[in-house]
């Protein structure tokens, strides 16, 4: 009779193998995304109603330090002692409604993705603490804790302007350093801070990176009384429990970088301009929707997933697209398939009338020119995109193009006659001759 | 290539009239969902508009749309639309079809001249994404095997043509010489019907996810070898409903999705009149007793029996 401990096979994970494996799954950029994630459900908790005025976030990339910064109302100390440091979302949590950070590994992903050593500062009304580790010594414990270095579980209750929390990591992992310095990194992270958080910044949300206030873009699509774009709300329940979506499509700028779907997640851009078969779009080009090319470079489509429960969402643990199985996405796709459709057909047929020869009527680029840029929550409900529609005439050749081989002998002497120099010439100015005599007369 | 409407007078097209009249006894069936003159349908009317002078005059249904394709003959379509309730739209079905609202029940007929296309697959695709449950989608495709040519097997001409992951995964270039090819189209067509509807279903409670009850297996040739398959999408909780519609009892209907299910052919004999008023007299065949007629072949006489009470008689008459 073996002993009991003879039949128990280890399978902890070591820490090393956990975090290799964490933070291969994510690029830095998306690394950082995921800590403003956190900004922003801190905002959230804090303005229920959603209007983020005089709320911010600072970023800071430096040589040899991250830091981020926000007065977004401080990680209560529960939260840090029960959720914030746990890897992945305990059951029974209580989740802050319509939240960004659902599958929490975003924050520690970031903090082992960036450098070897992070401190976290948070101040809320009545509570303050610091937690400070190197993660290399970490790594070395046998126990999965953090320890609180500052403790504050009560105190003297602030004003809310003095609450927040600051997280730096520092020194930097060489990559990382050397991804900080290089223009180019930093352009991309601004671009796609900027947009990730594009429903949030329009209310009101600052982020500012490097010191410099990132603008954001409206999110807009061309209408005018003969244009509209299409708008539907859809509704899924799980259960009781609702996840609303909301979806436009129709057209916009020409712009091929910009053209395709987005897809929003509670809020935080999951998809951006994408074109691919995710999105509905084909991989042929006979698909009940073609597959991308720039004649559809106007095209636009926007979809909102919405709900108190985030897991509900389709998205995926990065936040860098959305999770093609679900079955709420699966018919969402469906429904974005048949409002982009129409759409598809309207830009096949601007395309044909730009080709066409007749330069003088183009109802449909002058129905484009005439419309203009909507906000979409100026947009009204429709199921359809609507356009003029101009039949497509077709343009038939008016030229014919006629082939044929005869003794070179008689050819070149034909040359001679007609004292042209190419063989073109011979054929079209024979041509003509016998056009003149046999067919005008 | 000249559309078939220029080169066949559609009532002339026996084996097509006969199924026409099947289509429209099944439909009665639909009864059970709701009222059938509420029914919307959608056909592509061409410039006969036969179905829809048969499904207006028998099942009384009002609210029609012919879809037209050809813009170019537009003010003959409209010469020729037979009932002042038929809507005629012109264009590419798949443009007219998500121009239309889909709040009322509906039986679509997509009525292709042509072999199965993705543009096929692209309008059955809309269909399932959109009708409300007890519509009724039928599609007719043209099911001829193509040419044979060694330089271009059939199997990679039909992978070419639809993209591979359409094509059962099972089917081999043996399987598509004559009705094969027809069987292995009303593979993908179901598919089409069966994977739309999955997705659809990813947003619905139980008990409103879409099923889809295959009813027409239809293959016959009037000239080239023709495919009409469909069903009915439906509720999961009207199963009920579906039971009380009696498909069943119709023996033309064909509800199996095996692979290997075979269709109902439709072969229209050809006979006299006096033959067919002395075969009409012994039917409906009472149980056991021979149905004969002098010298008319047993495979006639079986085909008949099959079709006899759809069976079409032309007549030259001025008109």
């Amino acid at each position: 009779m073996p002993n009991a401990e003879n039949w128990i096979i280890d399978a902890n994970p070591t820490k090393d193998f956990f975090i290799s494996m964490l933070i291969k799954d994510i690029g830095t950029t998306r690394a950082i995304i995921d800590l403003v994630d956190n900004c922003v459900d801190g905002a959230r908790r804090l303005r229920t109603n959603g209007d983020y005025d005089g709320l911010r976030i600072e970023i800071e990339t430096a040589k040899n330090h991250f830091q981020i910064s926000d007065n977004c109302g401080g990680i209560p100390v529960d939260l840090a002692r029960e959720y914030a440091f746990r890897f992945g979302r305990p059951a029974g949590m209580a989740a802050t409604p319509h939240s960004v950070g659902q599958f929490g590994v975003g924050m520690k992903r970031a903090l082992f993705k960036l450098g070897k050593k992070f401190r976290i500062e948070s101040t809320t009304q009545t509570s303050r603490f610091v937690v400070e580790e190197d993660v290399e010594k970490w790594k070395q414990k046998e126990k999965w804790e953090f320890e609180f270095r500052e403790l504050e579980p009560r105190r003297q209750r602030v004003a809310l302007s003095e609450t927040g929390t600051t997280i730096r990591v520092w020194p930097l992992h060489p990559t990382i350093a050397e991804s900080f310095s290089l223009e180019t990194f930093r352009g991309r992270l601004a671009a796609e801070l900027s947009e990730a958080h594009i429903q949030s910044t329009s209310n009101g949300l600052e982020i500012v990176f490097n010191g410099i206030p990132l603008q954001h873009q409206n999110l807009v699509l061309f209408q005018s009384q003969h244009m509209k774009p299409a708008h539907r709300r859809l509704v899924f329940y799980d259960g009781t429990k609702r996840v609303n979506v909301v979806l436009y499509a129709g057209i916009a700028d020409s712009d091929p970088s910009a053209a395709g779907w987005y897809v929003f997640c509670n809020g935080r851009l999951v998809l951006s301009a994408d074109q691919t078969t995710v999105t509905g779009w084909g991989e042929t080009r006979e698909e009940t929707v073609p597959k991308y090319h720039n004649q559809f470079a106007r095209f636009r489509g926007y979809a909102f997933f919405d709900s108190r429960y985030a897991s509900l969402l389709p998205w995926n643990t990065t936040k860098t697209g959305v999770d093609s199985d679900s079955p709420r996405y699966r018919a969402t796709r469906l429904e974005m398939v048949k409002l982009m459709r129409p759409v598809i057909d309207f830009l096949n047929r601007l395309d044909a009338e730009k080709d066409r020869e007749i330069t003088d009527d183009k109802p449909l680029q002058s129905a484009v020119k005439a419309a203009k840029p909507a906000d979409l929550e100026d947009i009204a409900t429709r199921p359809l995109f609507l356009a003029p529609k101009a039949a497509v005439v077709k343009v038939l050749p008016q030229t014919a193009r006629i082939q044929y081989a005869k003794p070179l002998e008689k050819v070149r002497l034909a040359q001679k006659v007609l004292k042209v120099r190419t063989l073109r010439e011979v054929g079209e100015k024979t041509f003509d001759y016998f056009y003149k005599s046999e067919c005008e007369s | 290539m000249t559309a078939s409407y220029e080169r066949i007078h559609y009532g002339l097209r026996p084996a097509k009239n006969v199924q026409r009249k099947m289509l429209v006894e099944s439909i009665r069936r639909l009864s059970e969902f709701a009222t059938v003159d509420s029914y919307r349908y959608i056909g592509f009317g061409s410039t006969y508009f036969s179905d829809f002078i048969l499904f207006h005059k028998s099942l009384g249904i009002r609210n029609m749309i012919s879809i037209e394709r050809d813009i170019s003959n537009r003010p003959r379509f409209e010469f020729n639309r037979p009932y002042n309730c038929i809507r005629m739209l012109f264009g590419e079905s798949s443009e007219v079809l998500p121009t239309l609202a889909w709040n009322t029940k509906t039986i679509l007929w997509l009525d292709y001249d042509g072999s199965l296309e993705s543009s096929v697959l692209t309008d059955v695709k809309y269909f399932c994404a959109s009708a409300v449950p007890g519509s009724v989608i039928i599609v007719t495709v043209n099911a001829e095997p193509r040419a044979l040519d060694e330089q271009k097997p059939r199997l990679e001409e039909l992978q070419k043509s639809l993209g591979k992951d359409r094509i059962p995964p099972d089917v081999k270039e043996g399987d598509l010489p004559e009705w094969g090819t027809a069987s292995v189209f009303r593979r993908i067509l179901a598919s089409e019907v069966f994977e739309t509807l999955s997705e659809r279903n990813g947003g619905l409670a139980d008990e409103n996810k879409m099923e889809y009850k295959q009813l027409y297996y239809f293959c016959y040739r009037d000239g080239d070898r023709m495919l009409t398959t469909g069903g009915l999408v439906y509720e999961r909780g009207q199963g009920p409903v579906i039971a009380r519609c009696g498909f069943d009892r119709l023996d033309f209907l064909r509800f199996s999705q095996n692979a290997k299910s075979k269709p109902c052919i439709l072969e229209v004999p050809k006979l006299t009149y006096k033959e067919i008023r002395h075969l009409d007299r012994q039917l409906p065949r009472v149980k056991g007793k021979k149905v004969t007629a002098r010298r008319v072949p047993s495979t006639d006489i079986k085909q008949y029996e099959g079709i006899y009470r759809y069976f079409p008689t032309f007549a030259e008459t001025e008109v």
